[in-house]
């Protein structure tokens, strides 16, 4: 597979603010790539450079194999762009942004099918849309010129679920067709039912790559049992425990390692009741915060 | 064909057609009102002499082109004198404003940088949409008075609008270029505007201190408003060469510095 984007060493300071500190990773052909981090760890700033709204302060990016600060003319040809809480001209219509679009972008295709299928209302002026429909738009935009690479920062945040499960469907569908799709979010059931693979930023640093299927993989358990008996916290800090909580007479213990040396410590005790999950990707991603720090 | 071009001049119509008629609408009241004032010019002109010469330096007006006897010389004291020249710069500056800090403010300026265009094509079309819809405030703030000069049966000479057109101008549009200046460095519309203002009002001040003051007379080649003389150029009919050229040249370099610092700049903030 071929790169569709191949970040290096970019960096991105405000004065002091160091927003990006020198990640670097790259996105192939037709995947779909997460890019996770919570408010203020790098995303957006990654991707308004990557976008070419930003002026790095150090690294390259390059898209399609074109440097983005040479020549992003033509690449942006080839990218759809659409940002969380979408920005646009208040007093146009639907419409007007389309033909905007289109006097610039070429005619498209399929405009009218994107229209049909939002069921959206194109004449109606920015500002009287509600949050939903503005996003509908944006999505419209974004999407009107079968982009090759769809750039997305947040693109469900604030959104109706309805909406949410129906631009998740777009994603798939784009995938499906072979569009390489490059998604910031904080939402992880979005990323863990969308993506290949995930990136996870922290303080404008990479802090792990991983294909989301190997995430899942990894044998991070969390135990949550009810015991009938007294036991000290103690006990189950064997070398395969993560962390052991109490919670309101519950214990919780999260592990990556072996199950086996935990289950026998608990079977020391009268077990009232017991459940033993896999750690959803929230707790991975938690973990690899911690782990950080 | 030119699609941000396009764009602008259907925002800024309305703007431009509120402007245009304003000034045309003080054009209409001044000269609805010159034939009864010129019937009596000659009191006038005798109390205008008795002003001292100071009052007239204190408005930047030029006491030998005050004379009520012809609409030009009325007009370039009632009219060209301070009215125009506030509504004009109060034009561009709105019209800077739309090319870069209005977007970036609101946040629209990530739809149009995601576009496949370079930003060198977004400022130029703008810049210059916005260049030809002030020639055209020119224009029709000035020329208007001949249509409205006929209709009250006042005589005109069309040559001193045609040099007042090109004067002012020339002043707009090294306005508008500095004002267009501090669109793209600023990022706050509110922040561009005052600034923009304040250097205009800043310049005026300079100006007028410096024909106060014979100390300071060196301040005035700083100010946009010694290259302009609105009443002259109305009134006589002559406008120095080297304004011409000290605003073009001022014009031409505010913008190719506007440019490079559109081209550099963080446009989401």
């Amino acid at each position: 597979m071929t790169d569709v984007i191949v970040i290096k060493n970019l960096s991105k300071y405000f004065g002091k603010l160091h927003a990006v500190d020198g990640i670097s990773f790259e996105v192939k052909k037709g995947e779909t790539f997460g890019f996770l981090g919570p408010n203020g760890s790098g995303k957006s700033t990654t991707i308004r450079c990557l976008m070419g709204f930003n002026r790095p302060t150090g690294g390259n990016i390059s898209v399609f194999g074109h440097d983005m600060s040479v020549d992003s003319t033509i690449t942006k040809q080839q990218i759809g762009y659409l940002p969380g809480n979408v920005k646009l001209y208040d007093n146009w219509t639907g419409w007007d942004h389309i033909c905007f679009f289109e006097s610039v972008r070429g005619k498209s295709g399929n405009v009218d099918s994107l229209i049909d299928r939002f069921d959206f209302n194109p004449n109606a002026k920015f500002r009287h849309l509600s949050s939903g429909n503005k996003q509908k738009l944006g999505l419209i935009l974004a999407l009107m010129n079968e982009p090759k690479l769809l750039v997305m920062d947040e693109p469900t945040v604030g959104l109706d679920p309805l909406l949410q499960y129906e631009i998740h469907k777009v994603l798939m569908e784009m995938r499906s067709h072979g569009t390489t799709v490059f998604i910031s979010s904080h939402n992880l059931p979005e990323v863990e039912r969308l993506c290949d693979r995930v990136a996870i930023i922290k303080e404008g640093k990479i802090v792990a790559i991983e294909n989301i299927k190997a995430l899942g993989q990894k044998k991070i358990h969390k135990i949550d049992v009810l015991l009938g008996d007294k036991f000290e916290l103690s006990e189950f800090e064997v070398n395969s425990v993560d962390k052991v909580e109490l919670i309101a007479d519950r214990l919780l213990i999260t592990t990556s390692g072996d199950l086996n040396p935990i289950m026998q410590k608990l079977a020391k005790h009268k077990i009232l009741d017991i459940e033993i999950v896999h750690a959803s990707l929230e707790d991975i991603f938690m973990k690899f915060y911690e782990r950080s720090e | 064909m030119f699609p941000f071009a396009f764009r602008m001049f259907r925002d800024k119509l309305k703007t431009f057609v509120i402007y245009s008629l304003s000034a045309v609408g003080f054009l209409e009241m001044y000269i609805a009102l010159f034939p009864t004032i010129s019937q009596q010019a000659s009191q006038f002109d005798q109390l205008l002499k008795t002003f001292p010469p100071e009052i007239f330096k204190a408005v930047g007006m030029d006491p030998s082109t005050l004379s009520f006897g012809n609409m030009e010389s009325y007009l370039s004291s009632e009219y060209m004198s301070f009215l125009w020249p506030i509504l004009a710069i109060i034009f561009a500056i709105s019209i800077a404003n739309y090319i870069s800090v209005e977007e970036v403010d609101k946040g629209t300026i990530e739809t149009l940088a995601s576009l496949p265009t370079s930003r060198t094509r977004i400022f130029m079309e703008r810049y210059f949409t916005g260049l030809l819809i002030l020639a055209g405030f020119c224009v029709i703030s000035l020329f208007g008075a001949i249509p409205l000069a006929m209709m009250h049966g006042a005589d005109y000479v069309l040559g001193n609008y045609l040099t007042a057109s090109i004067g002012s101008f020339f002043f707009i549009w090294a306005a508008y270029s500095m004002a267009t200046m501090f669109s793209v460095i600023f990022s706050e519309k509110g922040k561009a505007t005052m600034v923009s203002g304040g250097v205009l009002i800043l310049m005026y001040v300079l100006h007028i201190i410096s024909m106060l003051n014979d100390k300071l007379v060196n301040l005035q080649y700083i100010s946009l408003l010694h290259y302009f003389n609105g009443s002259e150029l109305l009134a006589k009919n002559v406008y120095p060469q080297y304004a011409l050229l000290a605003l073009g040249g001022f014009a031409v370099v505010a913008m190719l510095f506007a440019l490079f610092w559109f081209k550099r700049r963080d446009l989401s903030v």
